[in-house]
């Protein structure tokens, strides 16, 4: 993990380079793929915790953007609540879902985990289509603005930025803490993690329930941006793409994701041909990334980095330093013991 | 042996334990004891159970029949994270760290047990967290220094050669402030010099009240170090004692040392 | 009544026939593919568009179905396993799988359409046939064939025996010499092969449809778990059971709830009984 003001450097930096994007920006448009990237990247955050970092292959997370979504419109378009308090309440409503379907598959091996979050996808497709009432059926519901200055455009990308601001932030803290370190050892040793006493199933539990929070949020955000949903807009096929974005970026990052979600929404869009392909190429991109280079995109830039300035690892020799062990040892019996 | 006030009394025992898989018995009703401060050697020929043993004392494995104790307290139930919270520190016969995270992060996973910031907390970096986290740090540090990987904190784990390893696993362990340290076979594949520094540093474990149990096939290590010796053969404890009884007794040397 | 009973019958076969091919594929490389369900659609759209579009005899539908089933099998093994089973990371067959399944899937909705189209009569037969319609007969009369016909070739045949070896203990077979990549690949072929005759003996029931490959992937592994990863006869009755719940639940309430109900089905057996109920137990590794 790097130092901690180099992240934090660099967030801030990335930060006030987004802020600029709507001075630069050509048109409406751009503005609009620079919120939905904001959007998706919401939920890719709180996801890339579950896949990247505690390596739980999730495919089923359009399922709990789809709840945010509709539980937004609902709320706040359809009964007209007030719409922050909405938008909470969608990403509880995310998280609570979450928590629904991580209790029983979270313990089952990988394939059928994954089976089990696809199937969830595919069963909140399918009730939101029985639910016609409540949900306006397969025609769809309108999805409300935010009251001013959020309704406009550039105030709504704002917004966005804030809150995908708030996730990065809260996704890099949990990465650098005790927490980060148990997660990945879920992910690359569950047998480290046990013996060092780390609750995994509780630990994927509460990952898999905060990333059903974030997906909640960024629903409802979406919602509210495309102004009008539908089912056909939660097809599984978003779900891949989601976990795309989180494959090519590169496990254990956040930088990664975040630079695949980037490019991968503004790819179709920018290549207007590939729009309709955008499915196959998603399929052909992970591919080709699974065969190649599985630890992503990021680690080819290391791998690239590594070429041109090798960094001469050095075997020496270890001196224990004796002395300093058994004085560390000795105050230990002292000092109390947490329980997690 | 020990000078640390309070961990006298601790005592590791497993009373009568057997475990079978299917129709192999791989313990047989075997009892021993580890206390804090001693050094315990487990030694037999491949297959002899003593591996399952210690997988047996830090839960990996549930007991067919008998009881695992620490004091009073019956562990025969607790699961591998309940005593990793009573103080149960354990290394691997193959390395397993996080080969992606650096030697300073591996070792403070050690620390999970001392932690008590929460999920969230640790999301809105709370001023406990960041300082709990330094100080945790700090204590990782001291233990890496002190085992010898001082020059190596922000290396990938990846990086380091075999012993190196082998060390940061004793270190993570360490980190972890356990009563007893379990070492599954912490020789293999070590230097004679890094031998050497291993035996050291179990005497200065040993010295601080921790109570080790050692599983080995380096036999000269076990019995230099090694307070008390149990020699396993199918699943049975064949022989207990001190090394010199264990070296020199009869059937020992028929079944595992050799003429 | 009877007509709820024979519909769901005949689709719950067709649920055990992925199944059964589930178990081929993992008993020589322990890999669960997200293609499987995709083999079978293959078989129903190639089938149909041998028979419908190119107006060949539908001896030569079938043909085209199993070699083109055949074929994709064979590609799953090339791309999406033998290379991936060398490397550490185990989880990364599902995305290989997950990546190859995708790639058919748009490209057969590229090529064949999106919409589902009807699957040529291969009898001569009236469509009011009721309960004897062969597109009910026909996937309950191959996945029973091919339930039998996988029993005989792995009691029988000494290349069925070699599969039960490598699936047994990989290791002890190549240690005899049994060329374990070569197997593998048969077996993904064979897999590919049964899952072209089963599409194309379902083509009636499912129409020939791009999306019907992540469906079957779907139930056929539901109906897999709950018959017990590992035996057939479990995938015969994960299947059935699977079909004819299907079938009442939207006999009685509406089609609306069926994947809900699907996996309301998986998760009890799962919750009761993790392995399947006629799945074995494995042992933890340390």
């Amino acid at each position: 993990m790097k130092h901690l003001n180099s992240k934090s450097t660099q967030l801030f930096l990335g930060i006030l380079f987004c802020s600029s994007i709507p001075f630069w920006a050509n048109d409406q448009y751009q503005i609009h793929i620079a919120t939905l990237i904001g959007i998706y990247w919401v939920l890719v955050s709180g996801l890339n915790l579950v896949v990247g970092f505690t390596g739980q292959l999730s495919i089923g997370h359009v399922g709990l953007l789809s709840i945010g979504s509709y539980a937004f419109a609902i709320l706040a378009g359809k009964l007209g609540f007030d719409p922050y308090l909405s938008m909470l309440v969608s990403g509880c409503l995310g998280g609570f879902c979450g928590l629904m379907l991580g209790l029983p598959s979270l313990r089952l091996p990988g394939f059928y985990f994954a089976m089990a979050t696809m199937a969830f996808s595919l069963i909140v497709n399918e009730l939101v289509l029985a639910q016609g009432d409540l949900t306006g059926g397969g025609i769809g519901l309108a999805g409300p603005l935010f009251p001013a200055p959020f309704e406009s455009p550039i105030g709504f990308y704002y917004f966005v930025l804030a809150i995908a601001t708030l996730f990065t932030w809260a996704s890099l803290n949990i990465v650098r803490s005790m927490w980060g370190r148990a997660l990945i050892s879920i992910r690359d040793s569950e047998v480290a993690a046990q013996a060092m006493g780390v609750p995994i199933f509780r630990a994927k539990l509460i990952v898999f329930v905060f990333s059903g929070f974030a997906a909640g949020i960024s629903g409802a955000l979406f919602a509210s941006l495309q102004s009008y949903i539908t089912p056909d807009t939660f097809v599984f096929e978003l779900s891949l793409f989601f976990f795309v974005c989180i494959i090519i970026g590169g496990k254990g990052s956040i930088l990664g994701p975040f630079l695949g979600t980037v490019v991968l929404t503004a790819l179709p869009e920018l290549a207007a041909p590939l729009a309709k392909l955008g499915n196959l190429f998603y399929g052909i991109l992970l591919l080709i990334v699974v065969l190649v280079i599985p630890e992503g995109i990021g680690r080819l830039a290391d791998m690239f980095i590594q070429k041109i300035r090798p960094r001469l690892v050095k075997t020496e020799p270890m001196k224990p330093d004796l002395s300093r062990l058994a004085q560390t040892l000795v105050t230990y019996s002292d000092t109390k013991r947490g329980q997690k | 042996m020990s000078t640390t006030p309070s961990s006298n009394v601790w005592e590791l025992r497993a009373n009568e334990v057997s475990k079978k898989f299917g129709g192999l018995t791989a313990v047989d009703n075997v009892s021993l004891s580890l206390k804090a401060g001693e050094v315990h050697g487990l030694i037999g020929p491949n297959g002899s159970g003593k591996t399952t043993m210690l997988n047996l004392l830090c839960g990996f494995y549930a007991p067919s029949s008998g009881q695992i104790l620490m004091n009073a307290q019956d562990l025969t139930n607790s699961t591998i994270q309940d005593r990793a919270f009573l103080g149960l520190g354990r290394t691997f016969q193959k390395p397993r760290l996080l080969p992606t995270l650096s030697v300073l992060d591996n070792s403070m996973l050690g620390a999970w047990t001392q932690t008590q910031s929460g999920f969230l907390a640790s999301a809105m970096s709370l001023p406990y967290v960041n300082k709990e986290e330094q100080a945790l740090a700090e204590l990782s540090k001291e233990i890496l220094h002190g085992v010898g990987l001082g020059m190596v904190l922000n290396r990938p784990a990846n990086l380091l050669d075999h012993g190196q390893q082998r060390f940061l696993e004793i270190a993570r362990a360490l980190v972890m402030k356990p009563k007893f340290l379990l070492l599954d076979e912490p020789a293999g594949g070590l230097t004679g010099n890094e031998i050497s520094l291993l035996k050291d540093l179990i005497k200065v474990i040993q010295a601080s009240g921790i109570g080790v149990l050692l599983v080995e096939h380096h036999t000269d290590f076990v019995f230099r170090i090694c307070d008390r010796v149990t020699t396993f053969n199918v699943g049975k404890m064949i022989k207990h004692g001190t090394p010199s009884e264990v070296r020199t007794d009869a059937e020992v040397i028929r079944v595992y040392l050799g003429a | 009544m009877l007509n709820v009973f024979v519909a769901g019958l005949a689709i719950g076969m067709v649920f055990a026939a992925v199944a059964l091919m589930y178990n081929v594929m993992y008993s020589t490389s322990k890999v669960l593919s997200v293609t499987t369900g995709h083999l079978s659609m293959l078989g129903g759209v190639f089938g149909a568009y041998a028979i419908s579009v190119l107006h060949l005899h539908w001896t030569i539908g079938l043909l085209a179905a199993v070699l083109v089933g055949a074929a994709f099998g064979w590609i799953t093994e090339l791309l999406g396993v033998r290379r991936i089973l060398a490397k550490s990371d185990e989880h990364l067959w599902l995305l290989s799988t997950l990546a190859l399944a995708t790639i058919v899937q748009q490209l057969i909705g590229l090529w064949w359409g999106t919409e589902p189209k009807p699957f040529p009569r291969l009898i001569a037969q009236d469509f009011n046939a009721g309960l004897l319609d062969q597109k009910f007969w026909l996937p309950i009369g191959i996945t029973l064939l091919m339930a039998v016909g996988l029993e005989l070739f792995y009691k029988r045949t000494m290349y069925g025996k070699v599969f039960m070896a490598m699936s047994e203990d990989p290791f002890a077979a190549r240690a005899r010499g049994i060329s374990t990549d070569q197997i593998r690949q048969m077996s993904y072929l064979l897999s590919g092969a049964l899952g072209g005759l089963a599409g194309f003996a379902a083509g009636q029931l499912t129409f020939a449809y791009f999306a019907l490959g992540l469906t079957l992937t779907l139930n056929g592994f539901i109906a897999l778990a709950v018959g017990g990863l590992g035996s057939n006869i479990g995938a015969l009755i994960g299947g059935i059971a699977l079909g004819l719940l299907n079938a009442f639940v939207s006999h009685w309430f509406g089609g609306e709830y069926q994947q809900t109900m699907a996996v309301g089905l998986l998760l009890t057996v799962l919750l009761v009984k993790p392995e399947g109920l006629l799945g074995s137990r494995k042992l933890r590794p340390v």
